[in-house]
């Protein structure tokens, strides 16, 4: 898959398809863990790296837990007395499994884009102008602010005595203070940016040479294929 | 780990026709703003402003606070945008912020973006722009009105969060807001005082116009909404 | 090429401009000099229309005016004093397009113009690397081509050699010795001033107090000491 929409596209779709799928349909989703590892080796992305990334989405599982109590339903086991409900934990299981999932297929589209293939793909699958010009101009300077956060946390750390740690809020009080600093600095930045851009000819519509490269005939059957395969796995009919 | 980053829902927990919904509701609140973006007449002038403010949200959330209790968070600046750049544009840049999130970092799933930015840019921006519009009326110090209108508005994100939870069979609505709203009130507090410092900056340096009345009445809708929604939930 | 008469600007209350004036001619390359705050670039600004003070300029024979506004933009190739605000874009290619492409030109044109632009800078390998990723040599040598590819009759320069290293900063003056558009060089490099640029106007205080040859001016210590322009 080399066209930056479809990908995007094949992302989206793996995902709503994952989305549809039963609660407590292992060998269902086992397949659909398949599908994508299959897909991370046909694009030499290695699956236990992606797997081991997207473990960053089990911090927000914690919100699920409570299910496995409160969840009506036959109990399956015991934890110091109160009874875990066995539809409960399956439902948990599957929304931690899912979420797993979804967070390395996300990782896999990313990877294989590459933040300037990104912009084309978010532009190919019709993001408004006014959005895609947004995130253009963002991705330009996130590494322009950041380089400039550092400066000035250096400047700071090197006019402060800090020998004692004060209290948590006059701590976030500085950390707001540097917000403040790199805000007006953006914001200056913004207003110089906005310059060059006008003398150039810039008059707040968006023109882009037109877009490149159609997907491939053997593109589109991929994507068609795919979406045969997880409608099989998926069957929610 | 920060506790913050437990209001980006992932996907999976939300079924996909539940996550339709979120976008459903994103949506027109997202061509409101471009509508009213387009209205403006300085424009093609806040496009780029847009476009730089969106990458400082980025780089800001790298700045982390220590939260009372012994953990730290990162920032968000969704109230500091909001109360910079008013509801409109910081709706945008948000909406910007948060599906790049999604894209780059896997923080926050690609379905389930409807809601994320419903939770973070409809209600934590605006409920902010309201709050602050109320402060201002008050006349309650500048810092004030901005410490409290960034540690209410993330409160705010959090209720929409476990409404949406519950709504979906995800999480029970007792249980999450009993375990979640405490823990971000604790994280609010250092937004809160972030927010209010930051503004302290801008306004030194550069000029800010009070929030209107027509830039916080959307937020008091939203507002008012949630509350509605809490009670039908919790009876 | 360009003639201002009576320009005067000021942010807020604060004057920057006071009654400049000076005329340029076609295919000069002139200096223009003056301490930090002296309004240099305030003037630059003022070329493509971007501030507008009171005063007349006429660039080209066009008046700069609502009207001409656009077309004068199409002449003047103002390079900013950072790089970074001037390639806003993902891609060098994108940055050089950008010109040429709002200025409605088909495809195929604003093609062989970034070509073009990029090989006079020397610059062609870059074409898709990211802004970010260059050398400050490299970002000023790319800066300049995203106003090349405009085919700019003036060109406008705020400080191009700050912060370059020796080698860096050499090989941009040659490449501007040989480019045959008029030039109007806002510097504090005196050694550019010398080599490259022949004639030179002296600012301060936002009034111009100098303009005339450059071998006269560097022979005038105590107009150069005068207006800070040696230590
Ligand atoms: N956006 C602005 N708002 C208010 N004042 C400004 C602004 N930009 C410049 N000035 C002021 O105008 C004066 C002239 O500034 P300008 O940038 O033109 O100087 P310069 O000759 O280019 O200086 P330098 O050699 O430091 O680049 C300075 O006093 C500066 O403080
Ligand atoms: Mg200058």
């Amino acid at each position: 898959m080399k066209h930056p929409g479809l990908t995007l596209a094949l992302t989206f779709t793996y995902l709503i398809w994952l989305g549809c799928l039963p609660v407590g349909q292992w060998e269902r989703l086992a397949g659909f863990a398949l599908l994508l590892w299959i897909g991370m080796l046909a694009a030499a992305r290695n699956p236990l790296r992606l797997a081991a990334r997207a473990l960053g989405v089990t911090p927000f599982s914690v919100a699920a837990l409570p299910l496995i109590f409160t969840v009506p339903g036959p109990a399956w086991t015991y934890l110091a007395g109160h009874p875990l409900s066995q539809p409960g934990c399956e439902r948990f299981l599957t929304i931690l499994l899912r979420a797993w999932l979804g967070a390395q297929a996300a990782w896999l589209a990313v990877s294989l884009l590459g933040r300037p293939r990104l912009l084309l793909a978010l532009s190919q699958l019709g993001l408004p102008p006014l959005l895609l010009s947004i995130v253009t101009l963002m991705m330009r300077y996130l590494d322009v602010l950041h380089a400039e956060l550092i400066r000035m946390n250096r400047a700071r750390l090197a006019r402060s005595a800090g020998d004692r740690p004060p209290s948590w809020w006059w701590r976030a009080v500085k950390i707001g203070q540097t917000a403040g600093c790199l805000l007006v600095r953006s914001l200056d930045r913004g207003d110089r940016v906005y310059l060059a851009m006008k003398s150039r000819g810039y008059d707040g519509r968006e023109r882009r040479l037109s877009a490149p490269a159609r997907p491939s005939a053997r593109e589109w059957l991929l994507l068609m294929l795919a979406q045969l395969a997880m409608a099989m796995l998926c069957r929610p009919w | 780990m920060s506790l913050a980053l437990a209001l980006h829902i992932p996907d999976g927990f939300l079924a996909p026709n539940f996550c339709a919904a979120g976008w459903l509701l994103a949506a027109p609140a997202l061509a409101w703003a471009a509508h009213a973006g387009a209205q403006s007449p300085d424009l093609e002038r806040r496009v780029p402003t847009m476009g730089m403010l969106a990458a400082f949200t980025f780089v800001a959330q790298s700045l982390q606070f220590p939260v009372p209790g012994g953990t730290s968070a990162h920032l968000q600046g969704s109230a500091l945008v909001a109360l910079a750049l008013g509801p409109a544009a910081s709706l945008l840049v948000l909406t910007v912020v948060i599906a790049m999130q999604a894209l780059l970092f896997g923080d926050g799933g690609l379905l389930a973006m409807g809601w994320n930015v419903v939770n973070m840019a409809l209600v934590g921006a605006m409920g902010a722009c309201s709050l602050g519009w109320l402060g201002q009326k008050l006349r309650l110090p500048a810092f004030a009105w901005a410490f409290v209108a960034a540690w209410i508005s993330i409160e705010l994100s959090t209720l929409a969060t476990c409404l949406e939870l519950a709504a979906a069979g995800a999480s029970p609505l007792k249980i999450s807001l009993a375990g979640m709203l405490p823990a971000q009130g604790l994280v609010g507090l250092g937004e809160g005082l972030a927010t209010a410092a930051a503004l302290g900056i801008l306004r030194q340096r550069r000029q800010c116009s009070p929030l209107s009345w027509r830039e916080a009445a959307p937020g008091w809708l939203v507002i008012g909404l949630l509350l509605v929604l809490l009670a039908g939930g919790l009876v | 090429m360009v003639t201002i008469e009576e320009l005067c600007f000021s942010y807020g209350s604060r004057e920057v401009l006071r009654r400049v004036g000076f005329t340029v001619q076609p295919g000069a390359k002139v200096g223009l000099l003056g301490p930090n705050g002296a309004g240099k670039s305030s003037l630059l600004l003022h070329l493509n229309g971007i501030l507008q003070g009171r005063g007349n300029i006429v660039i080209d024979g066009l008046v700069l005016n609502a009207a001409n506004l656009g077309r004068i933009r199409q002449k003047v190739g103002l390079v900013f004093q950072d790089p970074d605000d001037q390639l806003f874009c993902p891609t060098v290619f994108e940055d050089v397009a950008y010109g040429p492409l709002y200025a409605g030109l088909p495809a195929v044109e604003v093609e062989q113009r970034v070509e073009r632009a990029l090989a006079a800078v020397g610059m062609q390998q870059a074409r898709e690397r990211s802004p970010h990723q260059l050398s400050g040599g490299e970002k000023r040598r790319v800066a300049l081509a995203t106003v090349l590819s405009m085919q700019p009759s003036l060109l406008a320069l705020d400080e191009p050699t700050n912060g370059l290293d020796p080698r860096a900063r050499r090989s941009l003056i040659e490449l501007l010795r040989l480019l045959p558009n008029t030039m109007l060089v806002a510097t504090h490099d005196l050694a550019m001033l010398e080599e490259l640029l022949p004639e030179a106007i002296v600012m301060n205080e936002g009034r111009i107090v100098y303009q005339g040859t450059t071998a006269a001016l560097l022979a005038d210590k105590e107009l150069l000491e005068r207006h800070g322009l040696t230590a």
